[in-house]
């Protein structure tokens, strides 16, 4: 790679980061808290590929260039033909004749043009049912519930189904999440927990009674009471009213 | 004009013109969709860390005079891995900026014996990660002691076993004593790494939409199996070592040893660090360093967790 396209390229790289992180794009991928790190890294990226690109940082560099290419090959100083062959065979093994960048790098355009050119989806329904209905059992104690009726659907789901449904009987509670179809026609108000990103992600599915299922993936309110479920370690919830709301702006719950 | 300039002009018009514009339609194939937020996510998660090990390899490149490293690190090989391997709790954050920061302190002159066991260790010691584990596994404090001393002992045991055995690294010290200063090392070693970490996060994305989260269910309750099976799935997920714990304290099927594999196995060795070793040192070096890496682990995940 040119050293001039490698600057460029970080800049780029530093540009998408400082942009998805600014609109809250970043929010699909990684927890919220990572924001700090990701604009560090941004200026990170644009300080040493503006460096590069605008030649700041620029010393008069003798050595700028490979060793077999500061070899005389003519002439009373010509270096013997071993010698030559030599030091092209170390330019070869440092892989810098020329002082180019290292290719490799050109890779980290797929990452950026998939940020530019997919439309940003957070994990949904796909990942939940292959997941399935288990709920993962995390070992956080539930204390008591908190007050007023909205309930994350995890905090829920982890007392459904671990804990007897304790303080959640004949509480009227709130889940926001999306919709997961059953298999068997039923379907799940769900909602995905990270601890760093998309990649370590557990979903937490709470199957729905006495509400027909709305279209997959959609965003939902579900009001409801806790009702006990006939399969160990799956939440159930018996359904009063089910509203459309908008996707929220941090999808995950961390 | 520059051509780096018409890089950077080519991605502001499509930053500005927006996804919609030219969204190309994934939303019918979940299976890619997923794939794609996986992908990214790993990428997004690991390059702050690759950043800070960059940026540490720079500074340690263009600033530490060879008599502080020499003052740092014993001569002898059998007291600086052990004190490599210590010296890991100071990185913080996960694996991803340990590879180029290791690459960096052998071009240093630091014996590739130590700089591997401090590769090793520093994602699964630094004190971030062991508090996350604490919180992961609340009321079991023997979990973050068991994970800390395995992946010492896992560092450690394996540096000496490099530097008895194995090949030697490759010394890029010659490219790079004479040009442009740290920011230009940082230049170089984001390119580097910042590809390979492409591949690792490709690597691992596949297997995280490809593996089904059930499979290894099946094996739960056999003894030393159990163990085996979530080293491996360690490998294949290349779950960050900051997640890591609380992943596995979902799988409450599995014994308390077998969840230590997953701790202890992870940080050291999976496909993404995979990648980023073979690009990094070569791939006859990755070729044996992984398999003796997961093997030790996985014997020192054995013996910790039947003495704790």
């Amino acid at each position: 790679m040119r050293r001039d396209l490698g600057a460029g390229l970080l800049v780029v790289v530093g540009l998408v980061l400082a942009v998805s992180t600014l609109t809250g794009g970043y929010l699909d991928y990684v927890r919220p808290s990572h924001r700090w790190w990701l604009l560090a890294t941004a200026a990170l990226l644009l300080v040493a590929g503006s460096a590069g690109l605008f030649g700041w940082a620029r010393r008069p560099d003798p050595d700028d260039g490979s060793r077999a290419a500061r070899l005389h090959t003519h002439g009373p100083l010509a270096a013997t033909p071993e010698a030559v062959a030599a030091a092209r065979e170390a330019d070869r093994a440092s892989g810098t004749d020329g002082g180019h960048r290292p290719a490799v790098g050109w890779l980290l355009v797929v990452p950026v043009l998939l940020v530019l050119l997919v439309p940003a989806s957070p994990l949904g329904s796909w990942a939940a049912a292959r997941q399935g209905p288990t709920v993962p059992a995390t070992a956080v104690t539930s204390g008591p519930l908190p007050p007023g009726s909205d309930v994350a659907v995890p905090d829920y789901a982890v007392r459904a189904a671990y804990d007897g449904g304790r303080g959640l009987a004949d509480r009227d509670v709130a889940l926001v999440g999306f919709v997961t179809p059953a298999d068997d026609g039923g379907w799940y108000v769900t909602r995905t927990a990270i601890s760093c990103c998309a990649a370590d992600a557990r979903s937490y599915l709470v199957a729905v009674d006495g509400v027909p299922a709305p279209p997959r993936d959609t965003w939902v309110r579900v009001l409801g009471r806790w009702t006990p479920s006939a399969t160990p370690a799956t939440a159930r919830l018996r359904a009063s009213a089910v509203t459309a709301v908008p996707v929220p702006a941090a999808p995950y719950v961390t | 004009m520059p051509l780096g300039l018409l890089l950077v002009l080519a991605a502001l018009v499509l930053v500005l013109a927006g996804p919609e514009v030219f969204a190309i339609g994934v939303g019918a194939a979940p299976a890619l969709q997923t794939w794609s937020t996986v992908f990214v996510a790993i990428v997004l998660q690991a390059l702050p860390y690759l950043a800070l090990g960059v940026v540490v390899g720079a500074l340690v490149t263009a600033f530490v005079p060879d008599r502080a490293l020499r003052a740092v690190v014993p001569a002898d090989p059998i007291a600086a891995v052990p004190v490599a391997a210590v010296a890991g709790a100071a990185l913080p954050g996960c694996e991803c900026g340990s590879v180029p920061l290791a690459a960096r302190l052998v071009d240093r002159g630091v014996r590739p014996s130590a700089a591997l066991a401090f590769m090793l260790s520093s994602p699964a010691v630094n004190p971030v990660v062991l508090v996350a584990t604490a919180v992961a596994f609340p009321g079991q404090p023997r979990m973050v002691l068991a994970r800390a001393v395995a992946s010492l002992v896992v560092a450690t045991v394996v540096g000496w076993l490099w530097s008895r055995f194995g090949r030697p690294l490759p010394v890029r010290r010659a490219a790079h004593h004479h040009d442009g200063g740290a920011l230009d090392v940082v230049t170089h070693d984001l390119l580097h790494a910042g590809g390979f970490l492409v591949v690792g996060a490709a690597c691992a994305a596949t297997l995280n939409v490809a593996v089904p989260p059930t499979w290894v269910g099946a094996v739960a309750g056999v003894p030393v199996l159990s163990v085996i099976v979530l080293g491996l799935l360690a490998v294949l997920l290349a779950v960050c070592s900051e997640a890591d714990a609380f992943v596995v304290a979902s799988l409450t099927a599995f014994s308390d040893t077998a969840k230590l594999a997953f701790l202890v196995v992870g940080p050291a060795i999976d496909v993404k660090l995979a990648a980023m070793q073979a690009g990094t040192f070569g791939m006859p070096v990755a070729q044996r360093l992984g398999p003796l890496t997961f093997v030790v682990a996985i014997a020192a995940t054995l013996v910790v967790g039947t003495l704790l």
